[in-house]
């Protein structure tokens, strides 16, 4: 990895954690720590597209990890490490195959995976599968916030990622 | 648009419904004849019949040194205090169908409506 793509990946996460700290200021949609509006995606999905899925990775599993130990809250960190995990998985799928101006339903797939991701993951932890009644409701929810983030993801590509790629391959 | 955006759109707006139709039919189902059902770690542990109840009932769920408490009146429940660190069943209010359940996630506790046949005695609670 360049320095320069180093840094951009570093200063990405940073702007991932800003989004994930104030976030979880939010009320909840659903009663299980973790699900939120998932604005932090942005971040994810742009790097994903400009940088690479191994950087992508990289930058979502350390907002995942940082981002309990800054909100201090640890018991999150299993239903959003499910959640992030699935969700990245099916983003970085989808972004083979469908093209940036797309990126809106990449982004709303990925929510609905991320919440599917949670939900598996507080029926595993519950053994209760009632809560799996929260999935149209949280689906809903992906929908419309997937589809804001996707948005906000086109215009950022849009305006920034030409510059970030050229900036990157400048010093191959 | 494109051809593969609309598709797209349209794949998207068509879960969308199905979505709201499961939440809509749901909700139908279960406001009628309302069985409250309190589950923790998966298994039953009391049942309520929250249409014949004529008066408030009030209990406490405590396991491993934890307690919820829960309160019904007629035709609704609600998780009235509980010692979890995040509140968020309580902060839930008020349920009168089934649409989506209450849940303690830190504590397995989940209380759900069901449209069941009415024959469990409110007194007696399922216990
Ligand atoms: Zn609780």
């Amino acid at each position: 990895m360049s320095t320069k793509k180093l840094t951009v990946t570093a200063m990405l996460t940073a702007a991932a954690l800003v989004i994930f700290v104030i976030e979880a200021q939010i009320p909840p949609v659903a009663p299980i720590p973790g699900i939120k509006l998932g604005l932090a995606n942005v971040v994810t999905l742009f790097t994903i597209i400009v940088l690479g899925r191994r950087e992508a990775f990289a930058v979502t599993a350390l907002r995942i990890i940082l981002g309990s130990v800054f909100t201090g809250n640890m018991m999150s960190f299993v239903y959003s490490a499910a959640g992030g995990a699935l969700c990245f998985a099916a983003m970085a799928v989808l972004t083979l195959f469908m093209k940036e101006n797309m990126t809106w339903c990449v982004s709303v797939i990925g929510a609905i995976f991320h919440n599917v991701g949670q939900l598996a993951a507080a029926v595993i932890v519950t053994g209760t599968i009632q809560i799996l009644w929260y999935l149209p409701v949280l689906t809903i929810s992906a929908v419309i916030t997937g589809v804001f983030t996707g948005i906000a993801a086109q215009c950022l590509l849009k305006r920034g990622g030409g510059i970030i790629k050229k900036l990157i391959s400048e010093t191959k | 648009m494109d051809k593969k955006n609309k598709i797209a759109a349209a794949v998207i707006a068509a879960v969308v419904l199905i979505c709201a139709s499961i939440i809509f039919i749901k909700n139908t189902i279960t406001s009628q004849n309302r069985i409250a059902v309190i589950y923790r770690g998966g298994k039953v542990i009391r049942e309520i019949n929250l249409n014949s109840l004529s008066e408030p009932l009030e209990f406490d769920l405590s396991y491993d040194g934890h307690t919820n408490r829960v309160r019904a009146e007629k035709g609704k429940i609600r998780m009235q205090s509980a010692d979890c660190p995040d509140k968020i069943c309580v902060n839930q209010g008020w349920i009168d169908s089934g649409a989506v359940p209450i849940v303690c996630l830190p504590h397995k506790i989940t209380i759900e409506i069901k449209g069941g046949a009415d024959k469990i005695d409110a007194a007696a609670g399922g216990m």
